[in-house]
């Protein structure tokens, strides 16, 4: 008996499901717990510590983004994944969001059927080499042995690349940036190849910093997003617009400390329209009217959010460069709130 | 098991003596014994210089320890409860290892068939469900942690237990299709069993932690130590099942026609007459199995679970402690090994016990 | 009695005959499993078509036409960066029939070594012997791949510093280089050819086994094993010349290179299942009842031949069975190098699965790999022990 009922239950509930198919963002205000897929052993990126506690750029834009669907950062539940789970995880359901510094790609957009939001990391591939090597330019890597984190774009990039330009290299693939780095130090590799951000992380680490250069040659262009399924318009919508609001926040110089300050008192009409004191723009997308005053007090505008986990308030003090605002030099430009 | 090497002749007693002459009796023994203790005399004084003479025991960073001193024990030290317990909340740990200790004593319970009564039947029941508020919580004050969040020697703990528990149950079920009449229950069992010794674990874990949410419904999927539970008793059980086969046709025919003849049933025949003997003829190989599984739990770390092993190695990512990857497999490695030379001591003890009660042997 | 009274009707009435059949309990189990299992395994399919569907996930192994944009560190067959998935996955299967066939003649050599150092008349020896299996085995396997892997490229020197204890000879955490021989082009055929020579020269001592023949077989076994290459080698005219490795640039060029992943792979399935053989070995030997060795020594047989002929035919039979399991094991345990990045089938099917997010094909390819070896293990050993046990019954 109990096959077949198995068997019959789970064709209705196939049939069921794809018959009321409805946009994620419902789901998970149903759910009342937004489930977000990360890394749990980069410090800065995406860390689980010892005792039991989440941090970094990754894991905050997960609680940026229970804060803005639900109202509360710790409605949120994170799973670590490994670099071949990250997409099965999204695919089945399990998790609603990933950030896990993917990247972006035209392939991983069209073809494989993913939504990215933002991007909010904007970096490039590039290699680190001991500084007595001689190495000044990826072209000078012919023959040499490269570590390379298996089953990320980044591994695809670096054949690419070596293929088109004629050279030969022999890959080191490593199952995690735990395993690759030291490797590279210990001289297993002639070159390490990542987004610089993180090979700078590992090399301020490695307590011979300045044994290491990283080049200036970038091979790929890094455009790191968070990434939902196709087919929820409106869950795409607001994590847009939630991380055009960071950097709006930013742009407007409304920071955690202020913030609920801001919302009571400004008379600045774009603030209020913003912060959602006056206007119905976050109903209007399914979610709470103050909802970015939720976010911002969660993680910040978009400069606190990168300070504390990459930038200078942290142990990394990476560059903002094209991480800034357009007036400071950077990419970043929003949208209008109107 | 014979020994070959010492033979004492009656009558001579224990102690040193009477072991020198025997290994005097051989040449070549002789010879082999010197070049073997040469050889200990060497190695061993290095070996002790680093791991205790040389080691450094206390201290706050890698500082403390010298890139040329011995072991560096004050890593362990520091890392003790990381690789222990991973990344359950710290301030919770005592939950843990009260969990883990009542699971324990019930497996060790379970494996001696002398406690085989309806009384340990409920206290697995009550076991595991004080076990489960234990380690989740989220009632009586206890505070909730997430099973993604277990780790450390109580996820290798409870991923074997529960590995070999319910791969048992699902074992007995299939091994008596293995032996049955009926040939549509035999050939399926045979499938089954095939299948999966066939293939590796990991391919297994792959399947249950990767694509097994592809494979049911959208929002059915269970968690993913679930789905690697899963996983693990899949493998399990068909081992089980073909060392149980192997119990099953050792009872001797006589068995089946005398319950046949008291007029019980197959199924009452089976539980009640066939499958203990059984059971207590394939309990060593048994034993072993729960050591396998104990080893292949490890594999967990390849899908992003914390176990022993992933905690042994994430204590190696702390960029103040570099490089002390010796010492964290030791700790970790000697973890192992006395749990499954433990396992194997207390199967042998049952099975002694067992042959005196029964008083055959 | 059912059986019969259905049969005897049957012909004229096959209704009454099935219900006749349904009506037995069962029969009618039987029926409802197969009926659950089919229904099950469609479910499953409906569940998972939908679910790609959903996620606009193509399935199929159509993939395995398309380019693979991979690297792969060492390689038996020709092997780039844009051939496809096809071929990359040649690479990983014959890596991991690499990393098996070596790791069971090294397992073996080790374990019988550990069997007899347990059965010497020392006891010290035999004590440690003792500690090592209880070690060696109790260990997680994963557990010491990643030692040794951690070890081989923490502790060996750099390569500028390579450790050369013999001219050609370089050790450093980039592996170890060998000097080897260079046929020109004709490596590739030479060496299939000491292939059918090594399946030739087997053929022949299954055959001596089985039959017992008499005489000596040796020369006709090293002919057989060596013939076809060297026939090989005068008929293709290639010349031989020693290529030695030699440091240009980053690295060494020339020689024989074993990376470090390989290294580790092979030392820790070689320590970890030399333990698992001595056991067996071990029990063969021990197995083999006195009475027969006082028997061949009584007629006369000397201590060698004793060994060789009594004891060593008989312990094999003994042997065979269980170790075979053990090199099976081995086989499937190399898929644990996925941890250690050596490109064995595991490695390779988990980068195509990060590239097509194809995962249960990837996976299913994994399985029926291993499937097939180990099938045909069974296949090839229920053969032979019905050939060996013939000579004996």
């Amino acid at each position: 008996m109990s096959l077949r009922t198995i068997a019959a239950a789970a064709i209705l509930a196939v049939t069921g499901a794809t018959a009321a198919h409805a946009d994620l963002l419902d789901d998970i205000k149903a759910r009342g717990e937004l489930s977000c897929g990360t890394l749990n052993y980069l410090p800065g990126v995406g860390f689980l510590d010892d005792k039991g506690e989440w941090s970094g750029y990754d894991v905050d834009f997960c609680k940026a983004a229970a804060a803005a669907i639900l109202g509360d950062p710790s409605k949120l539940k994170l799973v670590a994944l490994t670099g071949p789970q990250k997409f099965p995880a999204l695919d089945s359901g399990e998790i609603d969001i990933l950030s896990r510094s993917v990247t972006q790609t035209i392939s991983r957009e069209t073809t494989l059927g993913y939504d990215f939001i933002g991007p909010n990391l904007m970096t490039g591939q590039g290699f680190m080499v001991r500084k007595d090597s001689g190495v000044t330019s990826v072209d000078d890597l012919d023959g040499a042995t490269i570590c390379v984190l298996g089953g990320s774009a980044q591994e695809r990039y670096l054949a690419e690349y070596f293929a088109y330009k004629g050279m030969t290299f022999t890959p080191v693939a490593a199952e995690g940036g735990d395993q690759m780095y030291p490797m590279y130090f210990d001289g297993r590799c002639d070159a390490v190849t990542q987004e610089p951000p993180y090979m700078a992380i590992r090399r301020l680490r490695s307590g011979q910093a300045d044994e290491h250069v990283i080049l200036s040659d970038i091979i790929s262009k890094s455009y790191e997003a968070p990434v939902i399924r196709e087919g929820s318009p409106r869950l795409r919508e607001v994590l847009q617009w939630m991380h055009w609001g960071m950097i709006t926040a930013e742009e407007m110089g409304i920071t955690q400390a202020n913030v609920e300050e801001m919302a009571a008192t400004s008379q600045d009409p774009n603030v209020r329209n913003f912060l959602g004191t006056d206007g119905n723009v976050g109903q209007d997308m399914g979610v709470s009217n103050d909802w970015m005053v939720n976010v911002i007090k969660a993680v910040g505008n978009f400069g606190e959010f990168f300070d504390r986990n990459l930038g200078k308030n942290s142990a990394l003090g990476v560059e903002r460069g094209m991480n800034a605002l357009h007036r400071d030099g950077g990419v970043l430009f929003a949208p209008g709130w109107q | 098991m014979t020994d070959h090497s010492v033979t004492l002749p009656p009558g001579e007693g224990r102690g040193i003596k009477p072991w020198i002459r025997a290994q005097m009796r051989s040449p070549l023994g002789l010879v082999l014994n010197i070049a073997m203790l040469a050889l200990i005399v060497t190695a061993l004084p290095p070996l002790l210089d680093w791991a205790v003479i040389r080691a450094t025991w206390t201290g706050s960073d890698m500082n403390a320890c010298p890139p040329e001193g011995g072991a560096c024990w004050a890593f362990i030290g520091a890392k003790m409860r990381l690789i222990l317990f991973g990344t359950y909340p710290y301030d919770e740990h005592w939950r843990a290892v009260i969990a883990t200790l009542i699971v324990v004593a019930l497996v060790l319970a379970s494996l001696n068939p002398l406690y085989w009564t309806r009384r340990l039947a409920m206290g697995w029941v009550i076991g595991l469900a004080v076990y489960s508020v234990l380690m989740w919580g989220g009632v009586f004050g206890l505070r909730f942690v997430d099973s993604s969040a277990w780790g450390g020697l109580p996820l290798t703990v409870i991923l074997t237990v529960f590995g070999v528990f319910f791969g048992a149950l699902v074992a007995v079920p299939v091994a008596l299709a293995r032996v049955s009449r009926l040939p549509v229950f035999r050939i399926a069992a045979v499938i089954y069993v095939e299948l999966i010794r066939g293939v590796p674990l990991i391919s297994i874990l792959f399947m249950a932690s990767v694509a097994m949410p592809l494979l049911l419904p959208e929002g059915f999927s269970p968690s993913g130590l679930v789905r690697v539970i899963i996983g693990i008793v899949i493998f399990t059980a068909a081992y089980m099942a073909e060392v149980l086969r192997g119990g099953l046709q050792a009872v001797p025919k006589g068995q089946h026609e005398a319950a046949s003849s008291l007029g019980l049933g197959y199924w009452k025949t089976q539980f009640k007459v066939v499958l203990p003997q059984a059971v207590e003829l394939v309990l060593p190989a048994f034993v072993s199995l729960i050591i396998i599984t104990l080893k292949g739990t490890s594999l967990v770390v390849i899908v992003a679970m914390m176990d022993l092993l992933g905690a042994a190695k994430a204590s190696l990512a702390d960029p103040n402690w570099v490089g002390f990857y010796v010492e964290a497999f030791a700790f970790a490695g000697a973890i192992y090994v006395a749990m499954c030379a433990s396992i194997s001591w207390y199967g042998r003890r049952v099975e002694t016990k067992l042959r005196s009660t029964r008083g055959n042997g | 009695m059912a059986d019969l009274a259905a049969n005897a009707q049957g012909g004229a009435r096959p209704f009454a005959r099935l219900t006749a059949a349904l009506s037995r309990p069962t029969t009618l189990a039987q029926v409802l499993f197969v009926l659950g299992v089919a229904a099950l395994l469609v479910a499953l399919t409906l569940v998972a078509q939908s679910n790609l569907e959903r996620l606009s996930v193509k399935s199929g192994y159509g993939f395995l036409w398309e380019k693979a944009p991979f690297e792969l560190g060492e390689s038996l067959i020709a092997y780039k960066a844009g051939d496809t998935y096809m071929r990359a996955f040649a690479v990983g299967i014959l890596n991991t029939l690499k990393v098996a066939a070596l790791g069971i003649i090294l397992s073996t050599a080790l374990g019988l070594v550990i069997a007899l150092g347990q059965l010497s008349p020392s006891s010290v020896v035999a004590r440690v012997c003792r500690l090592y299996i209880e070690t060696a085995r109790n260990v997680p396997l994963l557990m010491q791949l990643i030692f040794w892997y951690a070890f081989l490229t923490a502790s060996l020197p750099r390569v500028k510093q390579a450790l050369s204890p013999v001219e050609g000879v370089y050790l450093s955490n980039r592996g170890l280089f060998l000097p080897a021989l260079d046929f020109g082009g004709a490596g590739g055929q030479i060496g299939l050819a000491l292939l059918a020579g090594l399946v030739m020269a087997v053929a022949l001592m299954v055959w001596k086994l089985r039959t017992q023949a008499r005489g000596n077989i040796a020369w006709a076994f090293w002919g057989l094993l060596l013939l076809p290459a060297i026939a090989t080698f005068l008929l293709s005219g290639a010349t031989v010349s020693l290529d030695l490795p030699e440091l240009k640039g980053f690295n060494f060029r020339g020689g024989l290179a074993v990376s470090p992943e390989f290294l580790a792979l092979l030392l820790g399935l070689t320590f970890y299942t030399a333990a698992f053989n001595a056991e067996v070995i071990r029990g063969g030997i021990l197995g083999v009842p006195k009475g027969q060795t006082e028997a061949a020594t009584a007629l006369g047989l000397k201590r060698g031949q004793v060994m060789r002929l009594v004891v060593i035919p008989q312990a094999l039979r003994i042997i065979i069975p269980p170790i075979s399991n053990n090199f099976l094991n081995l086989t499937k345990e190399s898929s644990l190098a996925v941890a250690i990045g050596y490109p064995e089938l595991v490695r390779v099917a988990n980068v195509t699965l990060a590239e097509t997010s194809q995962s249960i094909e990837c996976i299913s390819i994994i399985m029926l790999v291993f499937l097939t070896i180990s099938l045909s293990t069974s296949l090839f050993l229920n053969w032979f022990n019905a050939r060996a046990a013939l000579v004996t019954r």
